[in-house]
C-alpha cells in the first residue's frame, strides 16, 4: 500500500520528518519499504505573468508570448495554446525542466523561432482542470511563485507492506495517523460527527450475516468538471488516477478513512435496491468489461431489473455514474469480509474495494463516511441536496475482553505496570472500563485475547526495548532422530569418498521418468496444480533428476562427474502417500586426460564405494550379480543389492550406454536404493592385534573359464583349511587363446609363526586342486 | 726418518689421495692400499710385534691414532662422494615441480546441507532435540491446527501445491511439526525442538524456487517469554554470524503466533551503513517468529493458560546465501558442479 506523508499529516499536527516516521512505523510493524520523494520534478515550474502575444511569423496556429518570471525578467517562449492572453497568470517550465512523462525539457526552435521553455497544460502538469488549452491560474499566488509551493510542497510516500493482520484496520490514511499519533504520544485525531440516516425505503436486505450494515445516501449533486486541486494531489501521489469529482471523492475517501463506496446513479435503478445473494446463472457486465455469471456464492447489489454490483468488490456498467450525473445513490456498507473476499478470488477480480472489505473495514465508517462525502461535496462546489437515506442493520456493541495486565507482562517478559499497559492500549484506542474490560475499537477485528493486545503494547514501546532474556530448562542434551543421524553418516561417507551432493526438485513428470526408461512401479502421487507440466508428479526415484544434473552439466562443459542425493522419494499406495529416503549416485565412466594420467574410473570402483560405505555406515546390505536387472541397467554388469531383511532395495551398475548417451555421457556408472531406517549392523567392541611374523606372498595365474565367477573361486579357496590365509586379491587379468586368466596374490600370514617354503608349496597345490573342479588350470 | 716423521708423511699422502679420489671406487681402492690386509698401515701394525715393550707401547699408541685417523678420513671422502653420486642420479629424475598438484577425489555436501547442520549444531550445543515430519502433510497440520482456517486470508500468503489425495498438500512450512511434536511430547515439559526440512510453495522466480529448506524451532514450558525468544534467537544469530553483528525485532504477522516478529540482522553487504541490498535499512530480514498462538497450544495438546512458547522459522537459503555470498537463490538448486565446487570452504568464511 502506499501512504502519502501530507495526507496523513493533515491529520497529525506536530508529526516528525519522513524518516521518524518510516522508522516509527517499522518500530509498529508497518513494514516500509521504500521512502521516496513525490513531486521534485515540480521544482522549476513558476508562476509567469503573460505580458505580450503576437503570431508566430511562419506559422499560423502558433504563437509567440512574452512572459514575466519572478526575478523580473521576460522570456519569448513560443506556445501552441489558444488561451494564455496578457494578464493571465500561466505556469512556465524552463529549459531543464523535468516533465511529468519523463521528458527533460530543451530549448527548441519552433519554425525558426527559439522557445526557451514551455508554457504548460493542466495535463502537462499531470492535472485535470476543465477544457483550457495553458493552465490559466486563479489562485492569489504572486508572479514567481513555484508549482510546488502551490501545491503544498513535496511528499514523500511510503511504500507498505502489510500483514494480514494490520491489513484488517490499517489500509487508510487516518489508520495510519491513528497509529502515528499513538506511537509518537501526540493527541489522537477526532474525526468528524456521524451521519444521521433517514427513514426512507431505499433497500431491502436477505441476510444480516452477509452484510451486517447498508447505508444508502440519495444526493443531488451539481455536476463539475473539476476535482479540488489538494485532493488531486493526494491522490496522485499514491498513484491514483484523476476521473471526475463524484468518482474522484469516493476513491479518495477509500484511502482516507478505508471505507469503499459505491456511487450508483440513481437515475439508473429502477426501484429498489436489494442486498442479496445472485441467482444462479444471473449475469452482470462489470465496469472492467467482463460479462460475469454469478452464483448463490456470490452476494449481489440488485435492483428490479437484476444485479447491478457485485457487492463490495465492482460494480456494473449499467449503474454507472458519468461526469454528467446529478443523482448519486451512495453505498457505504459493511460486509462479511471472508463473503467478499471469496468472490474476489473466484471472479479474480483484485479492486481495491474488495481487498478492503475482503480483509476488514470500520463498521463505524459506515456512519462516517456519507457525512464526510457530504462536506467533501460541498468544498468542491457540487453539494446540492440530500434527498433520502436509509440504513438497514444497526451498529453492533463494541466487543469486550478481560484486561489482564499480568498475562501480557508473563507473555512478553517485562515489568511494565498496570498503569503502563492501560495507557499503552489507550493510546491505541482501546477502552478499558469500570468493570476493568478492554473495549476493543470497532475496526480492530484482529484483535480477541490478551495475546492480542501484548502484541499491541509490545509493538507500541517497542520489542526492541524488551531485554532479551535466556530461558532456563533441565539439562536434557539436544539428540538427532536416529535415523536422520544415520542418513547424514551415509552423506558423509559417500561425499568422503569422492562424490558431490546435488539437491533436486522433488517433482518430476512421467515424460521425465520415461525418457531416462526407470519404471519405478506403483503409482505416483500427483500434484493438482502444478507449476508447469514437467513437475506434474512426485518422483519416485532419484535417478532421472539426478540423470539430467549429468545433462546440464554436460551441455556446458566436459568434466568427469560423481554425484549423489540422499532424498525422499514419494509414492501412492491406496489412501496414502508414502514417503521414503532413497540414495542415488551417479559417475561417469569415462577416461579423462591429464598429468598424471589418472585412472580411469570403473563401475567396480563404485562397488568399492558400495562396499565401504556398507561397512562403515553399518548398512548390513549384501548384494549378488543379477541377469534380471531393471531394463535402463546394463545386462552384464548390474549388481542386485539386498537389504539386511532379505528383500531386494537397489541396484549398482552401468545404465545402458544408449540411455547414458541422452544425457550426454558416454558410460554411466549408477548406484540406486531405498535406505533403511536405521543401521542394521552395530559392531561388538573387539580388536585384532597385529600379526608380527612377516607376511608370505604368493602370485598365481590362472586360466578360468568364461562362465566361472570370481566369487565362486575365492569361495572355494577360502572353504580350505588352509594356515594362516590372509587374503587373496585378483592383481591382474589377460585374456588370450587360452581364454581369460587372472592371477592371483595369495598372502598368508599366521599369528603364531613364518610359513615355510613347503607349507606354502603345499598350500597352494591344496590351492590348484580345490579349483581344479570348476575347470580351473594353471596358465603355462 | 723418525717413525714420527714417517707417519706424519703417509697422513700427508692419504689426505693428498682421498681428496684426489672423484668415485667411490677410487676411494675403495685407497683404502686397500693404506688399511686392506697388505695396506701400508697393516703392514706397520704387524711389524710393531718386533720392537721392544715400551717402543711397543709408543709407537702402537701412535700407529692407532694414525689409523683412526685415516679411516675417518676415508670414510667421511666415501660418503661425500656417494651423496654426490646419488645427487647426480636423482637430478636425472627431475620433475616440475610447478606442475599443478592433483586434488584428491574427495566430494561435499551440497551448500544448503552444509548451513543446515551448522544451525542444527547451534540449536544442538543449547539443547535443542531434533524433530521431523512428512511433506505430503495433511491439511489440517499445515493449515487449520496453525490457526489459518480453510477461508482466512493468510492462505492467500502461500499459494500452496496440493496433491490427488483428499486434504493433502506439499507442506508449505515446517510449522506443522510443531503441532506433531507437541503430540509426541505429550503434555510433557519442555518441548524444546527443531524441525528442519524441505517445504513447498507455488513460486518461482528470482527470489524464490518451488522446493526450498526451512528450520522450524518450537520451545514450550512455563513461564516462557517473547524476552527469551529475543534472547534464544539473538544468540542463535551472534554464533551463525559473527558477534559484531546487530539484531533487530520487529512486529509482524503469523497466523500461528501472537505476538509475532521478525528478526533482523546487520546487513552483510553494507555493514549497517545502507545499500541497495537491504533497500537503505541496513537490516536484512532473517526469521519470522513469535509466541505461539493460544489456538495452535491447544491444537498441540497444550492449556494456554498454563503454558506459553514461542517458535520461528528460518529459511536456510537465506542463511547460505549470506553465509557463502550468492546472490540468487536460483543458482542453489542448478548443480551447476562449476557452481557447487567453488564452495570448498566449509562455510565459506574463514573466521568461522
Amino acid at each position: 500500500m502506499k501512504a502519502s506523508y501530507n495526507w496523513i499529516a493533515r491529520y497529525v499536527p506536530g508529526l516528525p520528518e519522513p524518516s521518524q516516521v518510516a522508522e516509527k512505523l517499522t518500530q509498529m510493524g508497518w513494514e516500509v519499504a521504500s521512502a521516496e520523494p513525490w513531486g521534485r520534478w515540480y521544482e522549476p515550474v513558476e508562476l509567469v505573468e503573460v505580458t505580450h502575444r503576437v503570431k508566430h511569423p511562419d506559422a499560423d496556429h502558433l504563437s509567440i508570448v512574452t512572459v514575466a518570471r519572478g526575478d523580473r525578467s521576460r522570456v519569448d517562449v513560443v506556445t501552441g495554446a489558444s488561451n494564455g492572453m496578457p494578464g493571465d497568470h500561466v505556469w512556465y517550465a524552463p529549459v531543464g525542466t523535468e516533465l511529468v512523462d519523463g521528458r527533460v525539457l530543451e530549448a527548441v526552435s519552433m519554425r525558426g523561432v527559439l522557445s526557451p521553455g514551455m508554457l504548460l497544460s493542466a495535463s502537462e502538469l499531470g492535472y485535470v482542470q476543465g477544457p483550457q488549452d495553458l493552465w490559466i491560474w486563479q489562485g492569489p499566488e504572486a508572479v514567481g511563485t513555484r508549482f510546488l509551493d502551490a501545491i503544498g510542497g513535496w511528499d514523500t510516500v511510503f511504500e507498505l507492506e502489510l500483514t494480514p493482520n494490520l491489513a484488517v484496520f490499517g489500509q487508510s490514511m487516518q489508520a495510519l495517523a491513528r497509529e502515528l499519533a499513538a506511537g509518537f504520544s501526540l493527541p489522537r485525531p477526532e474525526w468528524d460527527p456521524p451521519f444521521a440516516y433517514g427513514q426512507d425505503a431505499l433497500a431491502l436486505r436477505e441476510d444480516a450475516q452477509d452484510c451486517p450494515l447498508y447505508g444508502l445516501v440519495s444526493y443531488q449533486i451539481r455536476p463539475q468538471d473539476v476535482t479540488p486541486l489538494w485532493m488531486q494531489t493526494l491522490l496522485r501521489a499514491i498513484g491514483q488516477r484523476i476521473i471526475f469529482p463524484a468518482v474522484d471523492l469516493t476513491n479518495f475517501l477509500l484511502w482516507d478513512m478505508g471505507q469503499p463506496l459505491h456511487a450508483f446513479d440513481g437515475d439508473k435503478v429502477q426501484g429498489l435496491i436489494q442486498v442479496r445473494r445472485a441467482r444462479p446463472g444471473e449475469e452482470l457486465l462489470t465496469l472492467d468489461g467482463q460479462q460475469r455469471t454469478l452464483t448463490v456464492e456470490d452476494l449481489v447489489i440488485a435492483d428490479d431489473q437484476g444485479p447491478l454490483a457485485l457487492a463490495g468488490v465492482m460494480g456494473g456498467v449499467r449503474s454507472a455514474i458519468s461526469a454528467e450525473t446529478g443523482h448519486v445513490m451512495l453505498e457505504s456498507a459493511h460486509f462479511q469480509p471472508s463473503l467478499i473476499f471469496q468472490t474476489m478470488r473466484r471472479h479474480q477480480i483484485y479492486s481495491d474495494a474488495a481487498l478492503h472489505f475482503g480483509k476488514g473495514t470500520d463498521p463505524l465508517a459506515v456512519f462516517l463516511a456519507p457525512a464526510r462525502y457530504r462536506a467533501l461535496l460541498g468544498e468542491a462546489g457540487l453539494y446540492e441536496s440530500i434527498q433520502a437515506s436509509q440504513l438497514l442493520g444497526h451498529m453492533e456493541a463494541a466487543r469486550q475482553i478481560p484486561f489482564e495486565p499480568g498475562k501480557i507482562r508473563k507473555l512478553l517478559g517485562v515489568e511494565w505496570d498496570d498503569k503502563k499497559i492501560q495507557a499503552g492500549l489507550e493510546r491505541l484506542g482501546f477502552g478499558i472500563t469500570a468493570s476493568g474490560d478492554v473495549l476493543i475499537p470497532h475496526d480492530r477485528h484482529d484483535v480477541s485475547g490478551s495475546h492480542d493486545l501484548a502484541e499491541e503494547v509490545a509493538r507500541l514501546y517497542g520489542i526492541d526495548t524488551i531485554a532479551p532474556t535466556v530461558f532456563s530448562a533441565p539439562a536434557v542434551p539436544g539428540r538427532r532422530e536416529e535415523g536422520e543421524a544415520y542418513r547424514e553418516l551415509i552423506k558423509d561417507t559417500v561425499a568422503e569418498a569422492g562424490y558431490w551432493e546435488v539437491v533436486t526438485r522433488s517433482f518430476t513428470s512421467p515424460e521425465r521418468v520415461a525418457r531416462a526408461e526407470v519404471n519405478p512401479g506403483g503409482e505416483a502421487v500427483v500434484v493438482k496444480n502444478p507449476l508447469r507440466d514437467e513437475e506434474r508428479t512426485l518422483r519416485q526415484s532419484l535417478l532421472p533428476g539426478l540423470l539430467e544434473v549429468v545433462e546440464t552439466n554436460r551441455s556446458r562443459r566436459s568434466l568427469p562427474l560423481r554425484l549423489f542425493e540422499l532424498a525422499p522419494v514419494y509414492r501412492a499406495d491406496g489412501d496414502t502417500p508414502l514417503e521414503a529416503n532413497e540414495l542415488a549416485v551417479v559417475e561417469t565412466l569415462e577416461d579423462f586426460p591429464g598429468y598424471p594420467h589418472p585412472d580411469t574410473p570403473h563401475v567396480l570402483d563404485l562397488k568399492g564405494v558400495l562396499e565401504q560405505v556398507n561397512v562403515r555406515c553399518g548398512m548390513g546390505l549384501t548384494w549378488r550379480q543379477t541377469d534380471h536387472a531393471p531394463e535402463y541397467l546394463h545386462p552384464g554388469r548390474t549388481l542386485e543389492i539386498r537389504s539386511p531383511g532379505g528383500e531386494v532395495c537397489g541396484y549398482l551398475g552401468e545404465v545402458r550406454p544408449r540411455i547414458a548417451q541422452r544425457y550426454h555421457a558416454k558410460r554411466l556408472g549408477v548406484w540406486v536404493m531405498r535406505v533403511g531406517a536405521a543401521p542394521a549392523v552395530r559392531e561388538a567392541p573387539r580388536m585384532e592385534r597385529p600379526v608380527r611374523f612377516p607376511e608370505v606372498v604368493r602370485d598365481l595365474s590362472v586360466v578360468v573359464p568364461a562362465q566361472v565367477a570370481y566369487q565362486s573361486l575365492v569361495q572355494a579357496v577360502k572353504a580350505l583349511p588352509l594356515p594362516g590365509l590372509r587374503s587373496v586379491a585378483p592383481i591382474d587379468r589377460y585374456s588370450g587363446e587360452f581364454g581369460q586368466s587372472w592371477t592371483l596374490r595369495f598372502v598368508f600370514q599366521p599369528d603364531d609363526a613364518t610359513l615355510t617354503d613347503a607349507e606354502v608349496d603345499g598350500a597352494m597345490q591344496q590351492i590348484l586342486d580345490v579349483m581344479a573342479p570348476l575347470g580351473v588350470s594353471i596358465r603355462q | 726418518m723418525t717413525p714420527d716423521n714417517l707417519y706424519d708423511q703417509w697422513m700427508a699422502e692419504i689426505r693428498q689421495q682421498t681428496a684426489g679420489a672423484q668415485a667411490p671406487e677410487a676411494i675403495q681402492e685407497i683404502r686397500n692400499r693404506w688399511l686392506g690386509r697388505r695396506g701400508t698401515i697393516s703392514q706397520a701394525m704387524k711389524e710393531l710385534s718386533k720392537l721392544s715393550l715400551e717402543d711397543r707401547r709408543v709407537q702402537g699408541q701412535r700407529l692407532n691414532a694414525l689409523r683412526q685417523e685415516a679411516l675417518d678420513m676415508i670414510g667421511n671422502r666415501q660418503q661425500a662422494l656417494e651423496l654426490a653420486q646419488e645427487t647426480q642420479q636423482l637430478q636425472q629424475e627431475k620433475i616440475d615441480m610447478t606442475l599443478p598438484g592433483s586434488w584428491p577425489q574427495a566430494g561435499l555436501l551440497h551448500p544448503t546441507t552444509r548451513v543446515r547442520r551448522l544451525i542444527e549444531d547451534v540449536f544442538l550445543r543449547m539443547g535443542f532435540s531434533l524433530e521431523y515430519g512428512p511433506e505430503i502433510e495433511e491439511e489440517w497440520y499445515n493449515f487449520e491446527a496453525l490457526n489459518i482456517p480453510a477461508n482466512h486470508p493468510a492462505r492467500d500468503m502461500q499459494d500452496s501445491f496440493f496433491t490427488n489425495f483428499p486434504n493433502r498438500v506439499l507442506r508449505t512450512h515446517t510449522s506443522p511439526v510443531q503441532i506433531r511434536a507437541m503430540q509426541k511430547a505429550q503434555g510433557a515439559l519442555p518441548v524444546k525442538v527443531i524441525a528442519p526440512g524441505r517445504v513447498f510453495r507455488r513460486d518461482d522466480d528470482a527470489t524464490h524456487v518451488p522446493m526450498f529448506f526451512q528450520v522450524e524451532g518450537l520451545v514450550i514450558d512455563r513461564g516462557i517469554t517473547l524476552a527469551d525468544l529475543k534472547g534464544t534467537l539473538t544468540a542463535m544469530a551472534l554464533e551463525l554470524l559473527g558477534a559484531n553483528i546487530a539484531t533487530r525485532f520487529r512486529p509482524s504477522y503469523f497466523p500461528f503466533t501472537e505476538p509475532s516478529v521478525e528478526m533482523d540482522v546487520t546487513c552483510a553487504a553494507c555493514q549497517g551503513a545502507g545499500c541497495r541490498v537491504c533497500k537503505g535499512t541496513g537490516w536484512v530480514e532473517i526469521l519470522g517468529s513469535g509466541m505461539v498462538h493460544p489456538e495452535v497450544l491447544r491444537n498441540g495438546g497444550y492449556n494456554p493458560d498454563e503454558i506459553t512458547g514461542f517458535a520461528f522459522g528460518l529459511g536456510i537459503e537465506r542463511m547460505a546465501m549470506r553465509l557463502f555470498g550468492i546472490d540468487d537463490l536460483r543458482l542453489l538448486y542448478q548443480n551447476d558442479m562449476q557452481f557447487l565446487s567453488q564452495f570448498q570452504s566449509y562455510i565459506g568464511r574463514a573466521s568461522l
